[in-house]
């Protein structure tokens, strides 16, 4: 009976104890939801004076004398804080004239200096937080401290570092950059975009990536070299295509010299074409053969449509009919090998071939 | 007696609200009335209770998105209204599927307030196809 009771009392105290502990964290949340709210309230009601100002900013319709942006410049204690809250949301969505003057407020309000700051402070958030600010606002003074943190310890710090320095668009931070790919946690698509931003004065930075050989750098300064039209990467590539380890590194390499490469390119791309190459580096060398647009590339071509794969053989017959009269003679021969009719097919449908 | 001017109407229709102030503030200033709506469906109720005289689309929108809209928008207008699809997808497929939708013009976020006004006011003096 004791046993019972002693029992029974557990069982209530454990159903008292969990209902406190739900009805507790009930009242968090409320409390943590109401207060966000009242936040928000606050933050809309000090703003509420200052919106016309900063849309005549925004807008580039302040006048002459920049009456809005003196107004917004004097505006001093929380006001101001939530004010540049304000301004980096609309700073990612205007460009031109406007921008330049939000990104002036900004400066004069020595958030762009505090940003700067920011990025060396303990918090990864905080980090986070003054890169995000340095490249909404292109802040080339920033600029450093966004390359330093391209070496951050917190990956999230190094993702919105390469983010920033394809913002600012400086190709100072090019080598940097591809130097940071050397490190996990920095998305090649993201890389390759803020390279992308940094314009054509990278291009000593995507020879020096190739020169150094890491997969990843690599990878992205190919690629790049390729859609950015780098002829002087030519020699290069054909040194990754024959010799690197990496097959992601010899394809992209073999598809950049399909869009840069030199008619003497032809050889290495045809020898990367053979059986004993891994599958995305021969379909790659097949396509730019075809891009290449050299003729002595029919037979190659030629005798890769009838191969094990049906994908290589497909792309093989793309690139012959891409070749001009003597490529597509060669296919329309063919016409019964399925890969070439698929091509035909297709070539007819897209008006190329009549 | 001063004759009243012609405000043209514009239907602005994005669920991002400073798009939405940016663009209604800028197109006011530039003459135009404006009414701005939060997703495409509104846009479309504002649409069959009164087409306006141009409209200013974001692509991304919650229940009927700018491209839906452009659709249905085309399919019940009896004469072309000029429709302006303002969007952050920069990519050429995206422009194309835009203008295949049969857009009139199309401008990606982060864009520039004058240059949104010269195309709405483009779109509008071109003559009807």
């Amino acid at each position: 009976m004791i046993l019972d009771l002693t029992l029974g009392s557990l069982i209530t105290l454990a159903w008292v104890l969990t209902t406190v502990a739900c009805v507790v964290m009930g009242v968090l949340v409320v409390a943590v939801k109401s207060e966000r709210h009242l936040g928000q309230l606050n933050r809309e009601r000090r703003l509420a004076p200052l919106r016309t100002d900063v849309l005549l900013v925004a807008t580039g319709e302040d006048t002459e004398d920049g009456e809005a942006l003196a107004r917004l410049t004097a505006v001093t204690g929380r006001a101001r804080r939530d004010l540049h809250g304000l301004v980096v949301q609309l700073l990612g969505k205007v460009r031109g004239e406007p921008a330049e003057q939000l990104v002036d407020l900004l400066r004069a309000h020595g958030a762009l200096r505090d940003a700067a700051r920011r990025t060396g402070s303990l918090l990864p958030s905080r980090r986070v937080r003054g890169l995000h600010l340095i490249g909404c606002s292109r802040d080339l003074d920033g600029l450093d401290a966004a390359i330093t943190a391209l070496g951050d310890r917190s990956r999230r710090v190094r993702s919105q570092a390469v983010r920033t320095v394809g913002q600012v668009g400086d190709p100072r931070a090019a080598r940097p950059l591809l130097h940071a790919l050397r490190r996990d946690g920095v998305h090649l698509g993201d890389a390759a975009e803020a390279l992308v931003g940094m314009g054509y004065g990278i291009s000593p930075a995507l020879l020096w990536a190739l020169e150094e050989g890491h997969p990843r750098a690599c990878t992205v300064a190919a690629h790049l070299c390729g859609i950015g039209g780098v002829r002087a990467a030519a020699p290069l590539l054909v040194t990754l295509l024959e010799s690197h380890d990496d097959p992601t590194v010899a394809a992209a390499a073999a598809t950049a010299l399909g869009k840069v490469g030199r008619p003497q390119d032809a050889g290495a791309l045809s020898a990367a074409t053979l059986h004993f190459f891994p599958f995305e580096v021969r379909h790659a060398a097949i396509e730019a053969l075809g891009e290449l647009g050299v003729e002595v590339a029919v037979p190659v071509l030629t005798r890769h449509l009838g191969d094990a794969s049906s994908q290589v053989a497909e792309a093989a017959a793309s690139s012959l009919i891409a070749l001009g009269p003597r490529g597509r003679r060669a296919v329309v021969e063919r016409e019964l090998v399925p890969a070439a009719g698929t091509a035909l097919a297709l070539a007819r449908l897209k008006g190329v071939l009549v | 007696m001063q004759l009243p001017t012609f405000r043209p109407r514009a239907v602005v229709a994005d669920d991002d609200p400073d798009i939405r102030d940016l663009v209604a503030f800028k197109l006011t200033q530039a003459g135009f009335d404006v009414t701005c709506v939060g997703d495409g469906l509104q846009a479309w109720d504002v649409f069959v209770d009164s087409p306006p005289d141009v409209f200013v689309l974001d692509v991304m929108m919650p229940c009927l998105s700018g491209l839906d809209l452009l659709v249905k928008v085309r399919e019940a207008a009896q004469y072309r209204i000029p429709v302006l699809l303002l969007s952050g997808r920069a990519r050429d497929a995206d422009v194309d599927a835009g203008f295949a939708a049969g857009a009139d013009d199309y401008l990606v976020k982060p864009f520039s307030p004058r240059e949104l006004v010269h195309r709405v006011n483009g779109i509008l003096a071109r003559p009807a196809a």
